[in-house]
């Protein structure tokens, strides 16, 4: 006997791959998808009492591929057309009846259904959104209640962007050629990223989105990882995933303020998730195919790595973000920098080549936070608290504004010019 | 004698179980440790991280090569062992169907050899 727990998880496993191949064979997302509900419906009614098969992704494609077959049927007996012409698909040949389940070709749909839901052409809320949904399968109540929306509203918003992505699809942008796959792995990878980086800093009032995001990003990290074993980026990124969220514990205190690294009880790490992001990155790094992704999972590889914030190697942080600066220059890769510099020479010379970054990054939050401390540290007072107000001008989250607030308040105090 | 359990599951599968249902197959897995402890049995248990964390190592002819991890497929990977003494392979079966089922499946194969920490020298 099977529990539910049990088969919800084999569902939820098998779904990626079982709703690949069924776009690749009907080349309708939505039709993929009523089929896949069809078939797994049908697996929560049959494996308790039978057990779960040797293989759940081919049991739910068999199944879902008979119920497709069935709406075919019905389509062409409505619109009173000879079987045949029902059963040509969009490129016009007719479907295969039951292929063997070929391991490559079962790779290339997951990354054609992950290429598609990110396409470039789409927004990236609307990729986050398709991926999801459509990959991952989250419900449209859930993915509503985590976006606080209606599930009307994140129903139509959904259709519409599998509308757009199903063009892509009819248009033929989303098939792979041999030559094209390291390049659609990427896009994927960076869309990956920008989903990760919305759940791990959560602005304004979207901490509710925050596990959510963080929890799926690693999971389609995972799944790309375990497609594509040989892609160092993409051990890279699953590395700074896990390398990051593994602080996830330790970031709010229990007033609900956000805790800089430097104060983290680093008790509440998960070590588990360090050592495997550990693992991925050696993996990786074997290749000598070396990328911003390892580069940044090695940063926060080396700040896990210390068991006090003392501790920290900023000698290597500091190569670390010059070598990440050198793969991709950026203004925000060079305020971070400036941070490790400050921890290996004191602050002023940091402070000094921070003025360059002013404009460019005036309504970055963390370019004012980290003036803000760097200021304190040279005895520049007023400077901090001018720049802790300029951070809370750049619209921060429940946290960030507790945080700056409360470091405000503290500056004030300690200047003795009181609270005014 | 020295008993092995080994423990096979699609990779990817415990990670999909609830975060409850996580905290109760844990929970399985400790009450059998404490049972075996108990009964003076246990010699260990292993979780292996995912299998894509993996290497290989073939022999490409020129000598050994490390290889990637193995790709994934739908077919069950190896995700860890206990070590059980006992004289009898009933008890280690029956030791094996403690664990949870739903998402592994266990074998029970006798240790032919191991020094170490673990070690079959009496």
């Amino acid at each position: 006997m099977a529990d539910r727990a049990a088969i919800a998880a084999h569902l939820a496993a098998a779904r990626p791959r079982a709703v690949a191949a069924l776009v690749a064979w009907c080349r309708d997302i939505e039709m993929a998808e009523d089929a896949f509900q069809t078939a797994a419906l049908r697996a929560a009614k049959n494996w308790p009492a039978n057990g779960i098969p040797r293989d759940p992704t081919a049991w739910l494609l068999h199944v879902a591929r008979n119920a497709a077959r069935d709406v075919y049927r019905q389509r062409a007996r409505q619109a009173e057309e000879p079987l045949e012409a029902a059963f040509r698909l969009a490129d016009g040949s007719q479907p295969q009846a039951e292929e063997a389940l070929d391991k490559a070709r079962f790779r290339d749909d997951v990354l054609r259904l992950l290429f598609l839901c990110c396409h470039p052409s789409l927004q990236p809320g609307d990729q986050v959104l398709l991926c999801l949904r459509h990959v991952l399968g989250l419900g449209i109540n859930d993915l509503a209640r985590a976006h606080v929306t209606s599930a009307d509203t994140m129903q139509r918003r959904i259709s519409r962007a599998r509308a757009r992505a199903q063009a892509r699809l009819g248009a033929g942008e989303a098939d792979i050629k041999p030559g094209e796959r390291a390049g659609s792995i990427a896009q994927v990878r960076k869309a990956l990223y920008l989903m990760f980086n919305k759940g791990y800093g959560a602005s304004h009032d979207e901490q509710h989105l925050q596990p959510l995001l963080v929890r799926e990003a690693i999971r389609l990290a995972r799944l790309l990882v375990s497609l594509f074993p040989g892609e160092p980026e993409s051990l890279g990124l699953l590395a700074l995933f896990l390398g990051h969220s593994a602080r996830m514990g330790a970031r709010l205190d229990a007033a609900g303020s956000l805790v800089t690294l430097p104060d983290q009880d680093r008790t509440l790490w998960d070590r588990g998730a360090i050592a495997q992001a550990a693992q991925y990155l050696q993996n990786a790094l074997r290749s000598g195919q070396v990328g911003p992704f390892q580069v940044q999972a090695a940063i926060a590889a080396v700040h896990n790595a210390a068991a006090r914030a003392e501790d920290t190697d900023w000698k290597e942080i500091h190569c670390l973000y010059l070598a990440l600066e050198a793969l991709e220059p950026s203004p925000v890769v060079r305020l971070n920098r400036l941070v490790a510099l400050s921890r290996l020479q004191g602050p002023d010379r940091a402070l000094a080549e921070l003025q360059e970054l002013v404009e460019t990054l005036a309504d970055y939050l963390p370019f004012h936070a980290v003036y803000a401390g760097l200021s304190e540290e040279a005895g520049r007072r007023a400077d901090a608290v001018r720049a802790l107000r300029a951070a809370l001008d750049c619209h921060p989250s429940t946290e960030e504004r507790i945080f700056l607030t409360s470091e405000l308040a503290r500056l004030k105090d300690g200047a003795g010019t009181g609270r005014s | 004698m020295l008993y092995s359990i080994l423990i096979f599951g699609a990779e990817g599968v415990t990670e999909n179980l609830s975060p409850e249902a996580q905290d109760a197959l844990i929970q399985q897995h400790n009450n059998l440790k404490t049972r075996l402890e108990a009964e003076g049995t246990y010699r260990g248990s292993v979780q292996l991280m995912p299998p894509s964390t993996a290497t290989h190592l073939r022999d490409a002819g020129k000598g050994t090569e490390l290889l990637d991890g193995p790709f994934a497929e739908s077919k069950e990977q190896f995700l860890g062992f206990y070590l059980i003494e006992c004289d009898d392979v009933g008890y280690a079966q029956q030791a094996a169907r403690e664990l949870p089922a739903g998402v592994a499946t266990m074998e029970v194969r006798a240790v032919a050899w191991a020094r170490g920490a673990v070690t079959t020298d009496g």
